[in-house]
């Protein structure tokens, strides 16, 4: 049987102009950078006389990053509303004493959530594919890019999720769910490039740059984003690169399979993230949650 | 129906119910008052399974409750005191969504959606958007949707909160309409006078613990045996008065007129016999009854009386 809460999220957010807008507003964002960018890809081979492929494929690179940009602002602003809103609306103790369990909830709201995700992914193809004009990118190169665009949709998601059920308030969600993104992106490079800034300066003992430190970018959806995106329009090796730079000694299965080993972490993590969130969302569990407001006699 | 045994509840420090045992029984519509802070919404989020209790049990048709949680919310519905609703969802679309929490869906759980909506008023409003219904609506559909899985036991908290006067006497009589009709109903609210009209029986919690429980005339009956007696008398007031004088177990005598009041500091045995000898006595009594309280001053007294002590 299909999930009440999906379908309700479902029947209830077709009805509001939010989602075209938000389509529409996603889309017309994402085209015209991509037409600014090969606009600028075609006046340079106006310049060069020639068809300059590097241009065409940066088109590509830019309006990828663009989206995943776009998806990670937008994602953990739309799950984090999912259980706080329930909470803000005083539906979600009528949720919880029905026959719904903690998880089904959870889940309903994430599949909603997905299901967004879904209609912006496929939405942007039109866009997308305004690089096979002059190709350089191949169709199954396109889709692994939407299936990461997925995962770590799905990744934000699961995070807003767990940030929605302990905050009472959906903007409070909202900044923790920013606030651990922005850590989980920049932050870990922040420590990559500390723990480098103390060897260079000779602050420790650091033979191999940061060393194993560098694993800490796995759970970074941008670095195997870019990792994924640079091995499909370049030579360059972007994880190499990285560990050229800050653990020179470091090689091996992980460093070789990068991409799919962080892509399933994400996973991992998410449903982690999941069962933790439908755990601490079940009332009979002895842990004070922000949102549930115990001493409220009348 | 219900019955709780020894309800524990903590906050930290702070100790919501110490030890409170109740029983509902099957048909009844119970009232549940207590002042703020007494621990009402703390019992009813435990025995909605909101909340988890300390120690003690909870007993629905003699089956412990808080070990069995998916058994207690298919036999428990619940009207919080606070309505809330989705923007852009219909009355009969809300219907159905709760009912499809309960895992009903079909044609036949639709029939039910309207029969309930007949039930509290709502016929005709299946196709209004809920945030477009008055409040006396909303709480009237939320009272629909707690029956959508035919439970055996009401809870409303707080129901009538916030509702004008019009509102709350359809609510009131829905609910007598519903107890006329078998259902078990547990109903907290500040509107003692409401409740005294409506309850079967009641009981009064506070400091987390039950100070009285029975029906109305029980409690007013045990709660006003400090009451003075108040008695009218046909002629002959000065043997009357005479005669009372005598008794050394009356105290605080007033006459007005035909109308005597004093206190009785005897057993009910003792004031029966009062009664008998004055009769014997030639006197001619017209009325003899303790001063009568209404279950607003009754529910001031007890929980004064524990404030003072």
């Amino acid at each position: 049987m299909s999930n009440p809460v999906y379908q309700n999220e479902v029947k209830m957010s077709v009805r509001t102009a939010r989602l075209a807008l938000l389509i529409m507003g996603f889309n017309g964002i994402l085209a015209v950078l991509s037409l600014l960018s090969l606009y600028g890809a075609v006046n340079r081979s106006r310049y060069f006389g020639s068809v300059q492929f590097a241009s065409v494929i940066q088109t590509y690179s830019t309006v990828v990053f663009i989206e995943f940009a776009m998806f990670m602002l937008l994602v953990p602003a739309i799950t984090a509303g999912s259980i706080s809103g329930e909470k803000e609306r005083k539906t979600l103790d009528l949720l919880l004493t029905s026959r719904m369990t903690p998880m089904s909830i959870v889940f309903g709201k994430l599949k909603a959530s997905l299901n967004l995700v879904i209609i912006l992914v496929v939405s942007s193809l039109p866009v997308l594919s305004l690089v096979f004009i002059f190709g350089g990118i191949r169709i199954r190169d396109l889709f692994l890019v939407l299936a990461a665009l997925l995962i770590s949709g799905f990744f934000a998601g699961s995070l807003g999720i767990l940030f929605s059920t302990v905050s009472r308030k959906t903007t409070t969600a909202t900044v923790f769910s920013y606030g651990s993104m922005i850590a989980l992106i920049f932050g870990s490079y922040g420590v990559m490039i500390l723990l480098q800034y103390l060897n260079t300066n000779n602050i420790g003992n650091f033979t191999n740059g940061i060393g194993k430190g560098i694993y800490l970018l796995i759970v970074n959806p941008a670095v195997s984003f870019i990792a994924l995106v640079y091995s499909q329009v370049s030579n360059e090796d972007y994880i190499a690169g990285l560990c050229s730079t800050y653990a020179p000694l470091e090689q091996g299965f992980i460093i070789d399979n990068w991409v799919l080993i962080s892509l399933l972490v994400q996973i991992l993590v998410s449903v982690l993230l999941l069962l933790l969130s439908s755990w601490l969302l079940n009332p009979l569990h002895a842990v004070s949650l922000p949102g549930r407001k115990h001493l409220e006699e009348h | 129906m219900l019955r709780i045994e020894n309800l524990v509840k903590n906050y930290g420090k702070f100790r919501a119910l110490n030890g409170l045992s109740m029983e509902v029984g099957k048909g009844e519509l119970f009232g549940f008052i207590g002042p703020n802070g007494a621990g009402k919404t703390t019992t009813i989020k435990i025995m909605t399974g909101l909340l988890k209790a300390d120690s003690g049990h909870v007993y629905l048709d003699g089956r412990d409750a808080l070990k069995d949680v998916d058994n207690l919310k298919q036999k428990i519905g619940y009207v919080p005191d606070f309505f809330g609703v989705y923007d852009n969802l219909k009355a009969i679309e809300y219907m159905e969504f709760y009912a499809s929490t309960y895992g009903l869906v079909g044609k036949e759980v639709r029939k039910r959606c309207y029969e309930l909506m007949e039930l509290v008023g709502l016929e005709g409003r299946d196709d209004v958007y809920v945030d477009e219904l008055s409040r006396g609506m909303q709480q009237r559909l939320c009272l629909a949707r707690a029956m959508i899985h035919k439970p055996d036991l009401l809870i409303l908290d707080e129901p009538a909160s916030g509702l004008d006067p019009r509102s709350r006497f359809e609510m009131k009589t829905i609910l007598k309409e519903l107890c006329r009709k078998g259902s078990t109903i547990l109903i907290s609210s500040h509107i003692l006078s409401e409740l005294a009209e409506m309850c079967s029986s009641i009981g009064i919690i506070k400091k987390g613990e039950l100070l009285q429980q029975g029906s109305i005339e029980e409690i007013v009956s045990a709660v006003n045996t400090s009451n003075p007696i108040l008695m009218r008398v046909c002629d002959d007031q000065k043997k009357a008065l005479d005669f009372l004088r005598e008794n050394r177990m009356v105290q605080a005598l007033a006459i007005d007129g035909q109308e005597f009041q004093f206190t009785f500091t005897g057993s009910a045995q003792e004031e029966a016999d009062l009664l008998n000898q004055m009769v014997m006595q030639g006197i001619r009594v017209l009325s003899f009854a303790r001063k009568r309280d209404n279950l607003e001053t009754i529910f001031m007294q007890l929980t004064k009386e524990g404030e003072e002590g």
